[in-house]
């Protein structure tokens, strides 16, 4: 199913974050790493399934490709999705606020 | 050179598990997985390893980086077939699983999933428009033994069997697709340790059985030209039917005589013989001087089994007196020597039409329906013969005894 503005799974929401820059496959695994602060150790597998899935979305776009290595992008469209999905976040961890105040009480 | 192993294919392979389970155990025996076909799996020879194998969906061919990523992860594109990409790991590397994500995991199935959705449509339109056929032919025909007793009749059963499994291969397929698929996207994870063993065997089965079919179906035609070459030859008096050499007394003129053999599964032995003549007789005309034509039609047939017989014999007269007569003038013969005998006397016919009778003298044809055992005789004759001195020699012949 293309993606209809839902939550993203932790692996969608940072690949788009990590091609904030324009990157490559390779490149992209160490980034993420480096984001999410070493918490995310993401399958090869998973970050090719979520780069052809997030491609046909259009989320994404290839702007090279030499024949041995793709360059991704984020496009528009997937700027304007992580933004929403960021806000949503914000929003979540905001609600989420009550737990903390009633365990300090 | 290193030596290469072959065997069949394990049913398709999207049954991750057990295909996984299956090169994992082949590797222990040293045999490692060297390139997947579309029925036949290679390996290939060497020490015993300890691997683990992940099968992978990728829609797009993969760039070398994306190899040498996997790679790098502890993962070595070992084999592929189509969407399908087989990784292998030597167990003591620990590599970290493909995918780390159930529910990204699930949307590489969705492609898939689609796929064997129109497949099990197509494969189900086909079905049921291939047995309707199937289901016409045996059961709405007039004379379904006619039918049962061509070869025909078996090699639809044949090809059936395989269509049957193949239907029901695919409708499975698309629901474990499903579940698997749903499965994932609630964060349950596949199962890569599955018993393939029982999966194997019904694969080979499947596998045994449609080469058999094949060889069976090419080298029919080779046996039945070679049978028909050994009746060509042979005379009328050798074969297991009486000739109008023993009906007639006197000598036959001009005698002609044609055999066509065929044999099926359900009938090894079918003949249909035909011969003809003259025979001196009174003056009938000055055309045809003092020589009457005389001639036979037989079709016999041996079955395999005798619960055929009455059947088959019943099939023969309907089909008979649908295609060649107005009226019915069979007689059943109780009281003879055959299991069951019919028989038509070929006597003139009497009809009115607008309030005046006609007399048919027709053509002297007799008939002679049979069975005894497992065989199946039916008899036109055309001539001056009693049908009683037909039915004694046939006796004879067969040596029936009551």
């Amino acid at each position: 199913m293309p993606y209809d503005g839902g939550p993203m799974t932790e692996a969608m929401y940072y690949v788009l974050l990590a091609l904030v820059h324009p990157n490559h496959g390779y490149q992209l695994m160490t980034e993420i790493e480096e984001v999410s602060k070493g918490r995310i150790k993401m399958g090869p597998g998973t970050l090719y399934g979520v780069l052809t899935r997030l491609q046909k979305d259009g989320l994404i776009i290839v702007i090279n490709d030499d024949g041995r290595r793709k360059t991704y992008s984020i496009t528009e469209g997937g700027r304007t999705a992580l933004k929403m999905e960021y806000e949503r976040l914000i929003s979540m961890v905001d609600d989420g606020k009550i737990v903390k105040e009633a365990r300090d009480e | 050179m290193s030596k290469l192993v072959r065997r069949f294919k394990l049913g398709q392979l999207w049954e991750y598990g057990k295909n996984e389970s299956w090169y994992s155990d082949m590797a222990l025996k040293g045999l490692h997985l060297q390139s997947v076909g579309n029925f036949l799996v290679t390996f290939e020879k060497g020490e015993p390893k300890k691997t683990k194998y992940r099968i992978e969906i990728l829609e797009e061919s993969p760039t070398q980086e994306q190899l040498d990523l996997y790679k790098e992860y502890g993962w070595e594109l070992a084999a592929s077939n189509q969407i399908f990409y087989i990784f292998s790991s030597p167990e003591e590397l620990n590599a970290p699983e493909l995918h780390t994500d159930p529910m990204e995991q699930s949307f590489t199935f969705k492609m898939l999933n689609k796929q064997l959705k129109k497949n099990m449509i197509l494969i189900t339109i086909l079905f049921l428009s291939f047995s309707s056929q199937i289901f016409n032919q045996f059961f709405l025909q007039d004379e379904p033994y006619l039918f049962l007793i061509t070869r025909r009749s078996f090699t639809y059963i044949m090809v059936v069997i395989p269509y049957m499994y193949v239907l029901y291969k695919s409708i499975r397929g698309y629901f474990a697709i499903k579940n698997i698929k749903n499965s994932l996207l609630m964060g349950i994870p596949i199962r890569h340790n599955e018993n393939w063993k029982l999966g194997y065997i019904f694969s080979s089965i499947l596998y045994v059985y449609l080469i058999a079919m094949i060889i069976t179906l090419l080298f029919t035609p080779y046996y039945t030209s070679a049978q028909r070459g050994l009746y060509k030859y042979m005379t009328v008096e050798d074969m297991p039917i009486i000739s109008i050499n023993d009906i007639e007394t006197g000598p036959v003129y001009d005698y002609w005589h044609n055999v066509r053999y065929d044999w099926s599964l359900l009938s090894p032995k079918q003949l249909s013989i035909s011969e003809s003549g003259y025979v001196e007789g009174e003056m009938q005309d000055e055309l045809s001087g003092a020589y009457t034509s005389t001639s036979i039609h037989i079709n016999y047939y041996e079955l395999a089994f005798k619960g055929m017989a009455e059947g088959l014999l019943n099939d023969l007269i309907n089909f008979y007196y649908r295609e060649y007569k107005y009226d019915d003038e069979l007689v059943k013969i109780e009281d003879s020597k055959f299991d069951q005998l019919y028989v038509d006397y070929g006597e003139e016919k009497k009809f009115i039409i607008f309030d005046r009778m006609y007399v048919d003298k027709g053509e002297e044809t007799k008939l002679i329906f049979a069975s005894f055992d497992k065989k199946v005789i039916q008899i036109r004759y055309t001539g001056n013969a009693d049908i009683e001195r037909i039915i004694s020699l046939m006796e004879e012949k067969y040596d029936l005894q009551k």
